[in-house]
């Protein structure tokens, strides 16, 4: 899916949010953004699903002390051929199997599979059970999240930042600028979005990129991190452009002008803050959204590359074990779930509060 | 050659050095020990006779249905039963298997000139499927087309006087190979080579040197079924993605080729699934009565416990290794590549092939009559580590190469976080089948280390040692000595040995400390599993028919039903 | 008009060449991807690796490569490096299955999106607007091939309920029972992300145009309030709808279902694309890009032009 397209955005979000606050007749004289805080504050849910995605964050940036101190492994560090000791037990954390040959029978006993969840019963090591090479789940889980929020929030804030520049520029300049900047989303816009990224991933994450002097190594989270957001630009720059248009039409903009202000003041003083609103709505739904491309990507194996896990990776590793190890491929997916059902949900309170209208179409 | 570039080709020892062990033959399956016996002139043992209507199978995507292109096994399975050349191999189970027989030829060929000419006589009253007949100059127009289509197998053919060389026919392509001589009138062939080569009777049992017919146009020709056909059966629909329907060629006269059955099915209708599981499916729900695709690691447990009568584990000879290269650093210092020798567990990387294989140290896989068990290595980490530290390389930078699917995707893995471990800075790099083996043969990629496999093309220790090991062999592009394993001395016996290519004991001892060396002496690679496969049958089928061929695996012609 | 269609149509020509020859160029620079060494196998000598470039017109420069392969692509007979087949006829070997998905989803998530908007609408406030709008929030946070995983497993054959078939795509020429039961699940993975989004998007449009003028008036003119519901506030509620379902209807059949059909196993052409990009194989990579390009942006002039219909007032320039 696509974020809406212009005509359907409201074309001055901010004569909206106050027409919406006079309605509740508030006091005048508070400011936009004290208005928002003020409605977004009331709305209790999506306040809980903000702390939830909180709380999402702090657990993965945790992944470290989790690793050393209650796991005692690391996110890569394999434990095959390895034993768990629980109580007087000895489990093999992955199952041995082999084929013997007796008296001119082939012997087989299948192996292989990884120890299931074991909770707290063994010291906090293997809580979520282990994958096929014998790593902990948990651990990859926790390692996993800090790749899949990095990517998702980073390839946010590069796309939005793109996406605004570029509209303020189409914006102020008009003319063939805007031309080409159309033109240019235009492009993006034609590319079967989800077919340009794994094309791209795929191939980048060959040899990495060597040009124009940026270096970047083929194995970097960097190059989904800008994959994703160069194949998302349209999708906020389009809406984007259409309401500064129109703003660069407004009277307060050529006061601006006829007072001299430079194209930088215009640009970033003048037209930026009265869109800010929207900017911040579609950043946080965008993030949902690039969570779940990253997970789509990595699935397909032109995301997060290996052995490095990310949610998408650990779910496309568990597929291969889902009948003996459902586990695998279950917890990563409730932790994308629930991430991406914080973020939407406290988005769409934001936008509640903020910028009514303002819809972003998905993708993935 | 490689499972993944060509899938997979087996052929286990000769037959004649290899009857004393009841090891090589009943690890294939237990039951054609009475059906693979050396009863005379029967050639698959009691199966033949036992003709029933339609064989349904489900199978991967062969890559061509036409023999001169074709080089899977996925394809070779199917088109041993439907292309013969003037040589083939028995169609019996066990090492048997590994037999040449005279196919068009109407006996073995007569070498003369030191091994330098092979004579062949066609047998008389021979047809196509088209009812063409064939002819002696079907010979050299197959080889020709063979060029023509730069066909895979035509390095195969390099030997043959007139090939090779800035004017030979691999480089014109113009007039005809000099070397191949052939009388339609009295169906005489004469083949002269430029030097005596060991394995040419094998070269000319490939699918490569099957006959088509003269005019057949030098183009794949699957989308038709293949060029007609002169073995018993035919392809007479073929739908590279979805399905094939193989039937009896009504040409085929058995009384003529007494070496080649008859066949059981009138008919075998495939159906083409590339995912496992599945496949897998279409024998579970009876849709289908094999399936050619493994059982899928996550469902091995299962499928042997509610259905192990229908299924049978098999043994090719292949062997796994992870490649060390001997020329750049770390792995140009042999404390080095003792310690991943030393820190590799090899009973536990079984379990990334669900437990189907047996670890190994040897570079040959066991069944070779060359084979001598290499037991020098327990696993070790301590030992890995203080080895890792003496090369003092330790803190450098490993990437180990991979595709990016299991079980290759976990072994590299595996090897990552042992080299980590043992104080090397380890990354993972894991590409696509179609690219890997090119890339890593590539000396441009310098691949520190990595994955490999290999199932042999040819029943001789030369298709391990020289294509894999060989210094002298080495290529600046795809190169098959992904290690760049380079020991003089070594290079110098395996090129004493190629010139001898006689199989006496004391040849194979030579070879079998050929082998210890290079895995105990200089550490060169680590050769980890001789893995099996699986064959999956619907109850209808009878499993006391079972057999498994050496070379082209679960043989459909000898199987019969219930 | 006349003049807006011809120079929609010329603008698409333009973007399918653009797009075309950057995903050319995405791939053409990628070390190990040389399809000559490819095809020419392991015994390959440097004579055939020679010659098979000289065949594929690999020794050209870049642009006359990229000329040709449009050309091969509009003859059909462009093969892939991988298997050798013909990618156009892979194409459209994988468009039944394809287009049986997607319309079927797509049928889905229309008729259910409608439905849950309305009612979750006609019942703002009330438990079965809050119950839905719980499950579509949920429904849009979900990965759609983890759906696929999850819903395999439990729902599949061999697993703990046998309700449906594990994989696979039936044609409907051979059994349309076979190929009902084998999609059903399929479609349902697909639409329900869409199910989620367009009843949002249905009740937020509803509750706008409930609070129209006009839709006052009709009431204080005593019409029924389903009569008000059906022909004044849901016909009009629809339009951004339409619109919707366009784009994403052109985008799932464009390689949006790729997740889809890589976890059902369906053989259809986004498991054809993404078989090919994973292995580097140019041809069927180029083809399939356009084949999904087309109808992008073919479904976005068909959806301007509908919109120009529907809403007099945007005038198309």
């Amino acid at each position: 899916m696509t974020v809406e397209t212009g005509t359907q955005v409201s074309e001055d979000s901010f004569a909206a949010i106050a027409a919406a606050a006079g309605d509740e007749g508030d006091v005048v004289g508070r400011s936009p953004w004290a208005l928002a805080w003020r409605r977004l504050r009331r709305n209790k849910v999506a306040l809980a699903f903000l702390v939830l995605f909180i709380i999402i964050c702090v657990c993965c940036a945790l992944a470290p002390l989790y690793a050393h101190h209650i796991a005692h492994t690391g996110p890569n560090d394999n434990h095959v051929g390895e034993f768990l000791k629980e109580g007087n037990k000895k489990i093999p954390i992955i199952s041995q199997g082999g084929i013997k040959i007796v008296n001119g029978q082939t012997k087989f006993t299948p192996g292989g599979v990884p120890i299931g969840p074991q909770w707290f019963s063994a010291g906090g090591r293997f809580v979520l059970g282990a994958d096929t090479n014998g790593r902990d789940i948990a651990v990859r889980l926790l390692y996993g999240g800090i790749n899949s929020l990095k990517i998702g929030i980073g390839s946010s804030l590069i796309c939005t930042f793109i996406a605004i520049v570029l509209s303020l520029l189409a914006a102020y300049y008009g003319g063939i600028v805007d031309f080409l900047i159309a033109r240019f989303y235009d492009l993006i816009w034609a590319f079967p979005v989800l077919l340009l990224a794994i094309a791209l991933g795929t191939a980048l994450s060959i040899n990495g990129f060597h040009h124009f002097g940026i270096t970047i190594a083929a194995g970097s989270l960097w190059i989904p991190t800008l994959v994703i957001s160069y194949v998302l630009i349209p999708y906020v720059g389009r809406p984007l452009r259409g309401q500064l248009l129109s703003l660069r039409e407004k009277e307060f903009v050529e006061a601006a002008v006829a007072q001299g202000a430079g194209p930088f003041r215009i640009m970033f003083g003048e037209l930026l803050p009265n869109v800010s609103s929207t900017v911040l709505v579609f950043f946080t739904l965008i993030i949902a959204n690039n969570i779940l491309t990253e997970a789509g990507l990595s699935f397909l194996g032109a995301g997060v590359q290996p052995p490095n896990p990310s949610w998408g990776t650990l779910i496309a590793d568990g597929q291969d074990r889902i009948s003996t190890a459902p586990w695998l491929a279950i917890t990563p997916g409730i932790a994308i779930v629930l991430t991406v059902l914080a973020l939407n949900v406290f988005g769409d309170g934001l936008r509640d509060a903020l910028d009514p209208r303002a819809r972003v179409r998905i993708e993935h | 050659m490689s499972l993944s570039l060509a899938a997979v080709m087996v052929l286990v020892a000769l037959a004649a050095t290899a009857c004393g062990s009841n090891k090589s033959s009943s690890s294939k399956n237990p039951t054609t020990a009475t059906s693979s016996g050396n009863s005379g002139g029967v050639v698959n043992g009691g199966n033949e006779g036992r003709s029933y209507s339609t064989l349904r199978v489900t199978w991967d995507q062969p890559d061509y249905m036409d023999p001169g292109l074709a080089y899977t096994v996925a394809a070779w399975q199917i088109l041993w039963n439907v292309y013969g050349g003037l040589l083939g191999y028995k169609h019996a189970g066990g090492s048997g298997g590994a037999t040449l027989v005279p196919y068009l030829a109407s006996s073995l060929p007569k070498i003369t000139n030191g091994g330098k000419t092979y004579n062949f006589t066609l047998r008389k009253g021979l047809k196509y499927s088209n009812g063409q007949a064939v002819k002696a100059s079907d010979f050299p127009y197959t080889i020709e087309r063979d060029f023509k289509m730069d066909s895979p197998g035509v390095g195969f053919f390099s030997a043959i006087k007139g090939v090779s060389g800035a004017n030979g026919y691999a480089a014109t392509k113009k007039g005809h190979i000099s070397g191949i001589k052939a009388n339609d009138a009295t169906g005489k062939i004469t083949i002269t080579l430029d030097h005596p080569e060991a394995d040419f009777a094998a070269i000319l049992a490939t699918e490569f040197a099957a006959f088509v017919p003269t005019g057949t146009p030098a183009s794949d020709q699957s989308a038709k079924g293949g060029p007609p056909a002169d073995g018993p059966y035919m392809v007479k629909a073929y739908n590279a993605t979805r399905s094939f329907t193989v039937v009896r060629n009504p040409q085929f006269q058995a009384s003529k080729i007494p070496t080649v059955p008859r066949g059981n099915p009138d008919k075998v209708v495939g159906k083409i699934i590339t995912d496992p599981t599945a496949a897998m499916e279409t024998v579970l729900n009876g849709q289908s009565d094999y399936d050619f695709q493994p059982i899928p690691n996550d469902r091995l447990a299962t499928i042997q416990k509610q259905h192990g009568s229908q299924l049978k584990i098999y043994t090719p000879a292949d062997m796994y290794y992870i490649f060390l290269n001997n020329r750049i650093a770390p792995f140009n210092n042999i404390k080095a590549r003792q310690a991943v020798e030393y820190g590799l567990d090899r009973q536990a990387m079984v379990q990334f092939f669900g437990g189907l294989g047996q670890p190994t140290q040897n570079l040959l896989p066991p069944n070779y009559p060359q084979y001598k068990k290499t037991s020098a290595y327990t696993y070790d980490m301590n030992k890995a580590k203080s080895l890792a530290k003496a090369s003092g390389t330790t803190g450098q930078s490993v990437t180990v190469y991979g595709v990016n699917t299991d079980p290759s995707k976990s072994v590299v893995e595996y090897v990552a976080s042992q080299l980590t471990k043992m104080g090397w800075k380890a990354n993972v790099k894991l590409l696509a089948h179609g690219v890997y083996f090119t890339t890593i043969g590539n000396q441009a990629t310098k691949a520190q280390a990595g994955y490999a496999d290999w199932y042999q093309d040819y029943p001789n220790p030369i298709d391990w040692f020289d294509t894999l090991w060989n210094g002298n062999r080495i290529t600046q592009t795809h190169n098959n000595n992904y290690g760049n394993v380079d020991v003089p001395s070594i290079n110098k016996e395996i090129e004493r040995l190629k010139a001898t290519p006689t199989t006496t004991p004391a040849q194979n001892s030579a070879w079998a400390k050929i082998d210890n060396e290079l895995v105990v002496k200089y550490a060169t690679t680590v050769p980890y599993i001789n893995r099996s496969g699986t064959d999956f049958f619907s109850p209808k089928m009878d499993m006391s028919c079972y057999q498994f061929h050496v070379l082209y695996q679960w043989d459909f012609s000898t199987s019969c039903q219930k | 008009m006349a003049v807006f269609v011809i120079r929609r149509l010329i603008g698409m020509v333009l973007v399918l060449i653009a797009v075309s020859f950057i995903t050319y160029l995405i791939f053409v620079k990628i070390p190990g991807g040389d399809p000559a060494q490819r095809i020419a196998g392991k015994l390959a000598t440097a004579q055939n690796i020679e010659d098979i470039r000289k065949k594929l017109g690999l020794d050209q420069p870049f642009y006359i490569q990229y000329f040709d392969m449009m050309k091969a692509i509009f003859e059909r007979r462009l093969v892939s490096y991988q298997s050798q087949l013909n990618v156009v006829g892979q194409i459209e070997a994988g468009m039944p299955a394809t287009f049986s998905l997607c319309i079927g989803a797509g049928i889905i998530w229309l008729t259910f999106g409608i439905l849950v908007g309305t009612i979750s609408a006609v019942t703002a406030g009330r438990l079965s607007d809050r119950l839905i709008t719980v499950l579509a929030l949920i429904g849009i946070s979900m990965p759609v091939f983890w759906l696929g995983i999850v819903g395999r497993y439990l729902l599949a054959e061999g697993n703990p309920f046998h309700i449906f078939p594990d994989s696979g795509y039936v044609p409907i020429t051979q059994s349309p029972v076979q190929w009902l039961y084998h999609l059903l699940l399929p479609w349902f993975v697909l639409a329900v992300l869409f199910i989620g989004f367009y009843g949002r998007v249905l009740r937020s449009t509803v509750l706008d145009t409930i609070n129209e003028d006009y839709v006052r008036t009709a009431r204080a003119k005593g019409i029924s309030p389903r009569r008000v519901l059906l022909r004044h506030v849901l016909r009009n509620s629809l339009i951004p709808i339409v619109t919707l379902f366009g784009l994403d209807f052109a985008a799932v059949l464009g390689g949006g279902a790729i997740l889809t059909e890589t976890v059902f196993q369906l053989q259809g052409v986004g498991q054809y694309a993404a078989q090919s990009i994973t292995t580097l194989d140019l041809p069927p990579i180029m083809a399939v890009t356009i084949y999904a390009t087309f109808f992008i942006v073919f479904f976005n002039f068909l959806v301007d032009l509908l919109y120009a219909w529907l809403d007099p007032r945007i005038r198309p320039t």
